[in-house]
């Protein structure tokens, strides 16, 4: 007995020498967070997202008061349709840092008409990002909706749902997308109805992703304690579903954006999306195709203009899946500063250097404490 | 991705009984998309549009001739003749006649005539066989470095190279495809073709190239800071002589890779096989791999006037399969106790050696095709129609070229797929348990990585792939029409503009057919290689 004794009261030894740094850490650290902030200070943390968010904002702002939003006037001299007079200028070249001004008359130049181009991208970026909120909002309620359902009543109406979903899927998001986009192209209030139809058919992704944690979260115990104390379905479904797979919902959303500012622009490059008057950035590329040669400017400004959009919104999207699930970030602790990265300095001796910082502060610590 | 929502939950008795379950559910899906989309294709418009506003003498007559055609036929009313379901129906029964050999059971097969009375039944065929080359062969190589490049980036977390592909695989992704097929064809095949006029690398090319070489080198390779140093340095002054030595012994215009190349190749790929799969110190398996690659180094000789004298793909592919069958017996044969990885060894080199020497078969058939084509990129359609020559090698390199540019395009878009997959797959596996006990029982670390990581980490990827390919095909609509390849995306985007409904709904049962047979193979294929899935 006493042979088993020893290593017992070591432990129990150890066990409390555990808890006691635990607890200095906690007293040590002042501040605890609820969940909620946690996420919010991942994300205010991720670096590329954050630049992506100031730039995407830029953008947007520059965007809709420069030419301005249906009624409401822009700051811009220049419209984005042809005005009646308008004169060709340098060419229809970018003035941008040309004779020693900054932007000049026309800053992306002129095209063959002569249209401006500058308003003519904040316009079409109006578009891109319009369709692309309004479409992940249609698509993301549909999905939520069916994907929800099917996932929580199970059975004939899973079966019909998923299968439904199966028959979208199977179609190339390309070709039902041109086809739908056929549908409403003489419809007024562009790019409205494009959006909606479009929401139509990017759906199912959403539908697959939430039924599957409806799945999950039904086997939860506060969703038995839910339906023990008689809430409905729907309440189960609102107030303790939906809550609980918001991270995905979001991450989804955000991807579908992108994804969808790069499905419009693809349509409308074929013909096939946003109609003449009205201006797109795939049908400006598709217009500035034939002039990549006399005027690149033309093929290159708007083409930007969908990267850069999409790549922001890409960004902030992978920051807010960093942020929403921490298991997939490895970041935090164990990321290395600039001179390991360049290689200039050896990963194991910063281990090493932490590690031993760590245990002088501990070892202070319990210092100051047996004093 | 890995989940599939339609996976039976209990236990059913056989494999068989799963395989046939999903094959049902197969065409089931297959039916309900075609059936879907002929709906919406038959009232995205009206086909008799320009007819009805054009002012000629017998419109009426052509509206009828193309009534006839659309399949429309009943006497003439202002409104669609047959239903759309009857129109469907007719469609489906021409079209479930393909799958009867005998044409006597259901029909003959016919996939319907456009509105123009072109045979959709020959385009498609031909347009499909396309379209397939271009995707798988942008999928393969997109799987092949989509992996590499995660593999290594999972290795080096937070390095340059970790970052800097982070940020080009997010570009890559947030490319717009059409505008990137455009670039393409501007710069690489406009631009190129000007070049390859009087092809000289200028010096100030030659050093742009090299510093990019020596930045990009040694973040690949990684190591102390002296070592990365000296491997840029090498790097440098190696692009510094050998781009000058290629220039002088004009090698943009009679590219050969030379015996001692193939030679060192060969050796280099047997070492560097073993080293990475069995160790350097398995001399079993390294004598394995310098066999095969001595024996592909003899026989790149001996196939020479063989393969020169090739009429068709028939006469390469039959001697790569020779040559695998090679390999497979070398291995199994003189493994002994590293059977599998000498296997491995000498098939992997096989391979790649065969690659190589085809490369120089094609290498050495440049001057021809140049002769033939001074411009050796065409911008429009994937051959070159009237190519003066009749050699298969010639005609050959001829669709390899027209092939490649649509190719890189859609396998950027797809590259960082893979490689986000891969990275995150890898860092998630590097984390469990088993690979801490791999390391606890003392397995180096190249098991490590190859045997216990890699390999559970490249389960998921057949459904990726399936989701990935189906994906593609779209791509591939468009990188078609901005190269102006006469195939899917043409018969699909006039089609659609005419509301005619026979080609594009053929273009939607072949991209849906390929959509859902890679998804049943994924099932299949996922469920052999995780023992932890139940069918």
């Amino acid at each position: 007995m006493s042979n088993e004794q020893t290593p017992n009261s070591d432990l129990d030894q150890q066990m409390v020498d555990l808890a006691e740094v635990e607890d200095a850490k906690l007293t040590s650290d002042q501040k605890s967070y609820s969940q909620n902030q946690l996420i919010r200070r991942r994300f205010f943390s991720h670096v590329p997202a954050m630049i992506s968010l100031v730039v995407l904002t830029i953008i947007a702002i520059v965007a809709f008061t420069s030419v301005g939003y249906g009624i409401i006037p822009g700051w811009w001299q220049h419209p984005f349709r042809l005005p009646r007079g308008a004169e060709l200028v340098n060419g229809g070249q970018p003035t941008m840092f040309q004779d020693g001004q900054i932007f000049g008359p026309h800053p992306f130049g002129q095209d063959g008409l002569p249209r401006d181009i500058f308003a003519r991208v904040m316009r079409g970026t109006q578009q891109s990002l319009i369709i692309g909120v309004v479409v992940a909002f249609v698509s993301s309620v549909l999905g939520i909706l069916v994907g929800a359902v099917a996932g929580y009543f199970r059975g004939k109406i899973e079966s019909v749902l998923m299968t439904l979903t199966d028959f979208v899927i199977v179609v190339p998001l390309l070709v039902i997308a041109a086809i739908l986009g056929n549908f409403v192209r003489e419809m007024p209030f562009a790019p409205f109805p494009l959006a909606i139809v479009l929401g139509l058919a990017t759906w199912t992704g959403m539908a697959r992703l939430v039924r599957a944690e409806v799945l999950s979260l039904r086997e939860k115990e506060y969703v038995s304690a839910a339906i023990a104390m008689g809430a409905s379905p729907w309440r189960i479904i609102i107030k303790h579903m939906l809550p609980n797979s918001i991270g995905v919902i979001i991450v989804n959303a955000s991807f579908t954006v992108a994804a969808v500012i790069l499905l419009e622009s693809t349509l409308s490059y074929l013909g096939m999306g946003v109609q003449a008057p009205e201006v797109s950035l795939g049908m400006l590329v598709s217009q500035g195709e034939s002039a990549i040669n006399t005027r690149p400017h033309l093929f290159w400004i708007p083409g930007i203009f969908i990267l850069t959009i999409t790549l922001c919104v890409n960004f902030i999207g992978d920051g807010l899946r960093d942020a929403f699930d921490p298991r997939q970030q490895r970041k935090g602790d164990r990321r290395p500063g600039l001179r390991q990265i360049l290689g200039l300095r050896g990963f194991a001796m910063s281990q090493q250097r932490r590690d031993e910082s760590v245990r002088t502060a501990h070892a202070q610590e319990q210092r100051e404490r047996s004093e | 991705m890995a989940y599939d929502p339609h996976r039976p939950e209990g236990d059913l008795p056989t494999v068989l009984n799963y395989i046939f379950k999903r094959f049902g559910r197969l065409f089931l899906v297959l039916f309900g998309a075609s059936l879907l989309s002929y709906f919406l294709v038959v009232h995205s418009g009206d086909p008799l549009q320009d007819l009805r506003e054009s002012t000629d003498a017998d419109a009426e007559y052509q509206m009828e001739l193309r009534a006839e055609q659309l399949n429309l036929m009943l006497p003439w009313t202002d409104q669609y003749y047959l239903p759309w379901y009857e129109r469907y129906w007719d469609w489906l029964t021409g079209v479930l006649g393909c799958l009867d050999p005998t044409d006597s059971i259901i029909g003959v097969c016919d996939w319907g005539t456009t509105i123009n009375g072109g045979d959709v039944t020959a385009q498609i065929a031909n347009a499909a066989a396309v379209s397939l080359r271009l995707v798988l062969i942008a999928t393969l190589l997109a799987i092949v470095l989509g992996v590499l490049t995660g593999i290594i980036s999972a290795l080096r977390q937070y390095s340059v190279f970790d970052y800097s592909m982070s940020f080009v695989m997010f570009l890559f992704w947030s490319l717009p495809l059409f505008w990137a097929a455009v670039i393409a064809k501007e710069y690489l095949a406009i631009r190129y073709n000007d070049w390859m006029a009087d092809p000289h690398f200028a010096p100030t090319t030659i050093l742009i190239v090299a510093v990019l070489l020596a930045i990009a080198i040694p973040t690949i390779i990684g190591g102390s800071s002296r070592r990365r140093i000296a491997t840029g340095a090498v790097m440098f002054f190696y692009t510094c002589t050998v781009m000058p030595f290629l220039d002088h012994i004009h090698f943009m215009e009679q590219p050969r890779l030379g015996t001692g190349f193939i030679a060192i190749a060969a050796i280099v790929l047997a070492v560097g096989f073993t080293a990475m799969i069995a160790g350097i110190h398995n001399l079993k398996v390294l004598y394995c791999g310098l066999a095969v690659a001595a024996l592909g180094v003899v026989s790149y000789f001996l196939t020479w006037n063989l393969m020169r004298g090739a009429e068709s793909y028939l006469l390469p592919l039959g001697l790569f399969l020779l040559t695998i069958a090679i390999c497979l017996a070398i291995g199994r044969i003189f493994g002994g106790y590293a059977k599998g990885q000498a296997t491995a060894v000498t098939v992997l080199t096989g391979i790649l050696i065969s690659g190589i020497i085809l490369l120089d078969h094609y290498m050495y058939t440049w001057p021809g095709l140049l002769s033939a084509k001074p411009r050796p990129i065409r911008t429009v359609g994937a051959s070159t129609p009237n190519l003066r020559a009749d050699d298969f090698w010639v005609v050959s390199l001829d669709q390899l070229t027209q092939l490649w540019l649509p190719t890189l395009v859609i396998m950027l878009t797809s590259l960082a797929t893979y490689t986000r997959y891969t990275r995150s797959s890898m860092l998630e596996v590097i984390q469990q348990d088993y690979i801490r006990t791999a390391r606890a029982k003392g397995v180096t670390e190249r098991t490590v990585v190859l045997k216990h990581a890699f390999r559970n980490a490249m389960i998921p990827l057949a459904t990726l792939v399936a989701f990935d390919f189906a994906g593609l095909i779209g791509g591939a609509i468009i990188v078609e029409r901005v190269f102006g390849w006469n195939s899917m995306g043409t018969m699909f985007i006039t089609g659609l503009s005419n509301v005619d409904p026979a080609p594009v709904m053929a273009v939607i049962v072949f991209t849906g057919g390929i959509a859902v047979l890679f998804n049943f193979i994924a099932d299949i294929l996922y469920a052999v290689l995780d023992p932890r899935i139940r069918v």
